[in-house]
Formats: structure tokens, C-alpha cells, sequence
């Protein structure tokens, strides 16, 4: 495909391919997949009909819910910036916000997922989001509860009472 | 496996953990020898922006002096795990300001004897006071505590929160003047101002 430089004609988006751990390709948006700062930093040494990131560490239901969440907050922030421009009073924040909360409601294996994916993918904000979701789960919560909740192995009392 | 926990490295797991306000985070200490590793390590106690600087209760002397004191919160945090470290024989605290505590450490000798200095309970960061080594200064002392996060340049890392302090030494006083000798945190010296009394007792 050849890059057209012709502005009256709107050039085609260009994409980029995510292949999930277990081999699904997934076609996305170049801002989109820009949001992953790994992905960034890379970018611009990789060729243009190269663009294709094997996400080793990624389920594909896991970056299903990834894209979702970067194809989100790229069409956010255009209406936002959009909404500022035209200075139309706008509460694109307030709703993103209110997304972001339903979009991370999901039980802790999910969860954990998004956390360890926007880790591995550098998504900032969805890492800060995904953060404070398992911050706000501890929160409430007794350690018995806590470690049910995470699976986590309680090896820290020793009860001399215990007869094993 | 999914959702286990134990696949979080330490670095994540600290970035959560650094969220969860202080009481929760506390009593989170139990849930394994990990967590509880990690909250109580002082280079993570430093970065708590939560961290109280004003934990309130009561510091009390045991009536043999050399039993130490016990520290008594008066809400339901514990933090008997960070304050028991200091408070042990021989110690007595003198005054407290802002969260620290300035305490006298009784020397092991015929004559008592004190070392001094200043301790940050939560972060078990102490800092000596040098100058004195009698027990001058068990009474008529004042501690003053000021944060100076805000003085300084801010970007000099901000997570190491170092208290500046002043001891405030009521030295001796007769008719026409008190003497008062001030330890600044800053300059880690000691400066003794000659008041007049009247100047005192317009503002007393």
C-alpha cells in the first residue's frame, strides 16, 4: 500500500497486529496500541509493514479487555480535547471515570490479569487503575478474608497449640 | 494459575500496598511473612504518604525507671511493633512534637549518665543529639517538630521525609534573664540565647 500525501483524501488508519499467548491476532488501531508504552518505545525502529507484537504474557481474553479499555480512552480523549475546544461545557471526565470504575469491576482472577498485563504492557493509567482496584479490595478487609480473597497461604502464625 | 497472588513481584505487590490507607495496612501485616516483610521494611514505611505524623496516646514510664515505658495508643492502630524497639530499658522520653519523641537513653555507668536523640517511632529513624550527656536535659525541655518538605526543593527526593526539629533547653533563669539553648536539627549544633525575663513574661 502506498502512503498517500494527498489531504483531501482521508489516508487509511493504519493498524497494528497483537498476537495473544495463545495465537489470536488482533488488529488494532496504531494510537490505540500506542497507549502501551512498550509498544511505543519500540515503534518507531520496527518498518512499517512490520508492525506486529507477539504479547507472550497476554490470554487473549485478557488483551480483548486491553484494547477495549486503550480504544476507550483514545476516543475519550479526542471528545474531550474536541469538547475543550469548541469550549462546550462537557462531562467527558466525570464519564470516563465512571467507566473505568464499571470496566475494572471484575472478579480477582480477571483482575489480576489487567494488573499483570498493564504491568508487562506499561499502560499507565490502567496499571494506576487496575492498583487501586486491588488496594480498595485489602481495604475492608481481615487477613483471613484477604488471603481467601488472593489465595494467599497463611505461613505467618505458629501455633504451638497446633498438634501438627 | 491464576489469581495467586505469589506470582506479583515485590515491586507491584509494593505499589498496591502503598495505597491501602494506614489502619487496613497495618493489620494487613498478618495475612503472611511476605506482607508483613514488606509493610514493616522502613524503606517502604518512608513512602507512606499516610503516614501519620501525629499518632496520638500515651507514652507511659513504668514506675522503676529502668523498666522503660510502654507506649498507649489511643486508637486502635498497633503500634506496639514499631514504638517497643524504642522504648526499651533505660530509656525515657522526655517531650514529643509532631510524632517524634526526644528520649534519654540512661548509660550503663555508676553515675547516670544520658545519650539523646530524637526518633521518628514509625520510620525507626534516630538521630543523635550531641552536646549533653548529663541528664540536663530531663527537665525543662520542649521538642519542636516541623516538616521542611516544603522549604526545601521539592524534587530532592521527596519520598525520604526528614523531620527538621529543634530542642528548646530552658537552661537556668534568675532575675533579669533566662538562658535558653536551642538545638537545631540543621545546623546539628547548639545556640544559647540570653533573654531578658521581661521580654519572657510578656508572652507567657
Amino acid at each position: 500500500m502506498k502512503d498517500s500525501f494527498n489531504p483531501s483524501i482521508e489516508p487509511p488508519k493504519k493498524t497494528v497486529t497483537l498476537v495473544s499467548s495463545d495465537g489470536y491476532d488482533f488488529e488494532v488501531e496504531e494510537e490505540v496500541a500506542l497507549e502501551s508504552q512498550v509498544i511505543k518505545d519500540g515503534f518507531e525502529d520496527k518498518a512499517v509493514d512490520d508492525r506486529e507484537y507477539l504479547l507472550f504474557n497476554v490470554h487473549s481474553d485478557t488483551l480483548e479487555l486491553i484494547i477495549k479499555y486503550c480504544e476507550k480512552h483514545v476516543s475519550s480523549r479526542k471528545s474531550i480535547s474536541a469538547a475543550a475546544a469548541s469550549s462546550s461545557s462537557s462531562n467527558g471526565e466525570e464519564a470516563l471515570k465512571e467507566w473505568d470504575e464499571h470496566f475494572i469491576s471484575v472478579d480477582t482472577n480477571t483482575l489480576y490479569d489487567i494488573l499483570m498485563a498493564a504491568d508487562y504492557l506499561n499502560i499507565k493509567s490502567l496499571l494506576d487503575l487496575a492498583i487501586q482496584k486491588v488496594a480498595d479490595t485489602i481495604h475492608g478487609r481481615s487477613p483471613e478474608q484477604i488471603r481467601k480473597k488472593f489465595n494467599i497461604e497463611n505461613d505467618s502464625i505458629i501455633d504451638p497449640w497446633a498438634s501438627e | 494459575m491464576m489469581g495467586n497472588m505469589e506470582l506479583l513481584w515485590d515491586e507491584l505487590l509494593l505499589e498496591i500496598l502503598i495505597k491501602v490507607p494506614i489502619k487496613p495496612l497495618y493489620r494487613s501485616k498478618c495475612v503472611c511473612k511476605r506482607w508483613k516483610l514488606l509493610i514493616t521494611n522502613p524503606s517502604f514505611v518512608k513512602r507512606l504518604d499516610s503516614l501519620p505524623l501525629h499518632f496520638t496516646g500515651y507514652i507511659y514510664h513504668h514506675r522503676r525507671q529502668d523498666d522503660g515505658a510502654s507506649f498507649i495508643a489511643s486508637n486502635d492502630i498497633d503500634y506496639n511493633d514499631c514504638i517497643g524497639n524504642f522504648l526499651q530499658r533505660f530509656t525515657l522520653v522526655l517531650a514529643s512534637h509532631n510524632g517524634l519523641l526526644l528520649c534519654g537513653e540512661q548509660q550503663e555507668t555508676v553515675h547516670p549518665r544520658y545519650r539523646y536523640f530524637v526518633c521518628n517511632p514509625l520510620t525507626k529513624q534516630c538521630v543523635g543529639i550531641l552536646g549533653y550527656d548529663t541528664d540536663y536535659l530531663a527537665k525543662n525541655t520542649i521538642l519542636y517538630c516541623y516538616d521542611n518538605i516544603n522549604n526545601n526543593n521539592n524534587n530532592a527526593e521527596s519520598h525520604s521525609r526528614q523531620a527538621e526539629f529543634k530542642v528548646v533547653y530552658f537552661k537556668s533563669y534568675n532575675h533579669s534573664s533566662i538562658d535558653i539553648d536551642t538545638y537545631s536539627s540543621e545546623t546539628e549544633e547548639w545556640r544559647l540565647t540570653i533573654t531578658p525575663r521581661v521580654f519572657i513574661l510578656l508572652f507567657s
